[in-house]
């Protein structure tokens, strides 16, 4: 049986890894020698950079009278609409709002509940104005192929593929799923691990959420973008992800509360925490296009 | 700046220089910093043991004269939020602890200029006389020096007395850093310098106590202070071997005096994997989950950490400084084996006590760590009217 070493050398030589190195890797406990793994794969795409996203969440109950900040790279609609009617109304307001700063809204497992067949929701969510859909948790959609297809044949971007649960089977069959969706639509722009739902008496570990983003950014390289969400998984968490293969970092307010002081407003804290942790922070949009 | 041949040194079981450590910290890696600390943790417990203590954390006194700038905790003489607890509610807490398994009491407190030596001694000895078994983890050097100052006694003879009446062992806070500099500027030269909280500690050992050691960082010291810091430790360490753990933790600053932020996660793993590399005579280092919360604690494990600390079941200090994290023994243990390692219960001499309380029996799960009076009430027991007190509050207060 192949040991970790051998996955290792297999990795830096940018061979493919078999089913049977991914049970290495999933049975791995030297949770050094993973991170160390998935920097190396990091580094060699995304060299020091990490990238974060200022985002302003828009609450569907106030689309219509939204001041959106200049600082936003992105505007966010996270509510889930209750028609479809109403998800146009509200994405047709948020574009007025946002103006040039990218849109994105809802959930694709929620649209896909709406009466109306999916190329149809997305199809008229494209013509309201939305620039992408704000995400799709992989283990609640049913049929992911075809889901994922319809956010590509609408010409949508998706901006992150997510995960809400933990899910039963292993990770690495996960990651692969997530690869082989990628191989096939080449639309996933990032991927974010970490479960969204975080059940508060039986918290997932720090061994576990730093070991699945390092077995992400191994074996779902042709996904450019590991992501972390700083607000979810708290400023800790979200920075040591960094050191693990994770390079980009969702949700940053982009309403600054200097209220603390400088060094404590959010933007600062994210800037110096990815400093910290030996990187290079630069801003992108919500299109993963670079600011300023 | 290359840094292989300090690797390669500390692989094989050498000794690092300050400047080695200073090279380490500000050029290796996170990982391999972590990979170095990792094979010194497992040169020292080649089994896969990691290690806690099921132990209550409780601070006697709010009431403090030294007013170090860093800390969100002290009250002042005569504030109206001022508190001493009285011995039934010390009993009450210890109580507590013996239900959930608990095995001593980590007593530390203000230094209150209303409480002589003898409260600590009648204190020591009820705890004593009422559990003969339960350990006394008690008096930060800082409030040795504190009591001596105000008893007008050696340090060694207030440790005499102290132990005496009762105390097992010393822990090692108040250290913050051991550099006088940042001492000053943190308002806590004054409670202890750099030489009188290592004296207190080498007196301590030489009397046959074992103590801990610590080091809060992240507030005014350099790079180069905080390798000061462990060298310190380290060669008192080489003269007693009284040392049976080492604790950093990160400055909270929330409600602080002092103010600023709170170093990073990846700076807490780092510093840790250095204390392990340059500690290499202390054999246990503890991770500090109640600042970095349960996901960096327990990664804590593999960047040098070989013990999960304590319980706790109560915390004042740095909740007040905006850190709240909890962990029963239940999550420590899930941790623990989650990470691949084998979780036993410990004593303060780090001596095997068994597997974890709540598989031998049910236990109340704890979600939130205690306080020090639930009812947030302040002020003083009626006990206290029995002790002089030294400040013109603590007498009218006492009606003296
Ligand atoms: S840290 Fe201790 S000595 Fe300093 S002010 Fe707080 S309670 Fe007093």
């Amino acid at each position: 049986m192949a040991s970790i070493e051998d996955v290792a050398d297999k990795v830096r030589a940018g061979d493919s890894l078999s089913e049977a190195d991914s049970h290495v890797l999933e049975t791995c406990r030297d949770i050094i020698s993973l991170g160390m793994l998935a920097d190396t794969i990091r580094r060699g795409l995304h060299g020091t950079a990490v990238t974060y996203l200022r985002v302003f969440d828009l609450e569907l109950s106030g689309v219509g009278s939204a001041v959106v900040p200049p600082a936003a790279g992105e505007v966010r609609i996270l509510e889930t609409p209750a028609s479809l009617d109403a998800a146009v109304a509200a994405v047709t307001s948020a574009r007025e709002a946002a103006g040039q700063i990218p849109l994105s809204a809802f959930c694709l497992l929620e649209l896909s509940k709406l009466p109306e067949p999916l190329p149809v929701v997305l199809a008229a969510l494209k013509g309201a104005g939305l620039d992408l859909l704000t995400h799709a948790p992989l283990d609640r959609l049913e049929s992911p192929e075809q889901m994922l297809e319809a956010v590509t044949d609408a010409g949508m971007q998706l901006a992150r593929l997510t995960i809400d649960d933990t899910p039963s089977r292993a990770w690495t069959a996960v990651c692969r799923d997530v690869a082989v969706h990628q191989r096939r639509l080449g639309s996933i722009r990032a991927f974010a691990p970490l479960s969204r739902n975080i059940d508060r008496t039986q918290p997932t570990t720090g061994y576990g959420d730093v070991k699945r983003v390092a077995l992400s950014r191994l074996l779902a390289q042709n996904v450019s973008t590991i992501q972390v969400d700083w607000e979810r998984y708290g400023p800790k968490l979200a920075q040591v992800a960094l050191t693990f293969g994770a390079d980009d970092i969702d949700s940053v307010t982009s309403v600054d509360d200097q209220s603390q002081g400088h060094r404590r407003a959010p933007l600062e804290e994210v800037r110096r925490g990815i400093a910290a942790a030996g990187f290079d922070p630069a801003e992108r949009d919500g299109r993963f296009q670079l600011r300023g | 700046m290359k840094t292989e041949n300090i690797e390669r040194r500390v692989l094989e079981g050498g000794r690092v220089s300050v400047a080695d450590a200073l090279v380490l910290y500000q050029h290796a890696p996170t990982h391999v910093l972590g990979r170095l600390a990792d094979s010194i943790r497992r040169r020292k417990h080649p089994t896969s043991t990691v290690t806690y203590i099921i132990d209550r954390n409780v601070n006697y006194t709010n009431v403090c004269v030294a007013k170090c700038n860093f800390c969100a905790f002290y009250r002042e003489v005569g504030s109206a939020d001022g508190y001493v607890l009285g011995f039934d509610e010390i009993f009450r807490k210890i109580d507590e602890t013996i239900e959930v398994g608990g095995v001593q009491l980590l007593l530390q407190g203000g230094h209150n200029p209303d409480l002589p030596i003898t409260w600590y001694e009648d204190l020591f000895r009820a705890v004593k006389a009422r559990y003969p078994e339960f350990r006394l983890h008690a008096l930060s050097p800082p409030e040795v020096v504190h009591i001596s100052r105000m008893s007008r006694l050696s340090v060694a003879d207030v440790i005499d007395r102290l132990i005496a009446a009762g105390l097992d062992s010393i822990p090692g806070g108040g250290a913050e850093i051991l550099v006088d500099r940042v001492r000053r500027l943190l308002h806590c030269y004054d409670k202890a310098t750099a030489d009188e909280w290592l004296d207190v500690m080498r007196q301590a050992h030489q009397r046959g106590l074992r103590t801990t050691a610590t080091m809060m960082y992240g507030t005014v010291e350099t790079l180069e202070e905080r390798v000061e810091h462990m060298m310190r430790l380290r060669d008192l360490q080489d003269e007693t071997g009284g040392f049976t753990a080492f604790i950093t933790w990160s400055y909270q600053p929330q409600h602080t005096e002092l103010g600023g932020t709170e170093a990073t996660g990846v700076d807490y793993l780092r510093t840790l994997a250095l204390a392990r590399i340059v500690l290499d005579n202390v054999d246990n280092l503890q991770a500090s989950w109640v600042t970095q919360g349960g996901k960096v604690g327990q990664l804590s494990l593999a960047f040098g950490a070989n013990d999960m600390g304590s319980v706790m079941i109560e915390e004042n200090v740095v909740r007040a400084a905006g850190a709240a994290y909890c962990m029963d023994e239940i999550e420590i243990v899930r941790n623990i084996e989650d990470a691949g390692f084998v979780p036993k219960r410990r004593n303060m001499h780090y001596e095997i006590l068994g597997d974890p309380i709540f598989r031998e029996r049910e236990v109340p799960r704890m979600l939130s760590l205690a306080t020090a009076r639930a009812d947030g009430a302040a002020g003083e027991a009626a006990e206290l009217r029995q002790y002089p007190a030294r400040s013109r509050a603590g007498r009218q207060n006492r009606g003296h």
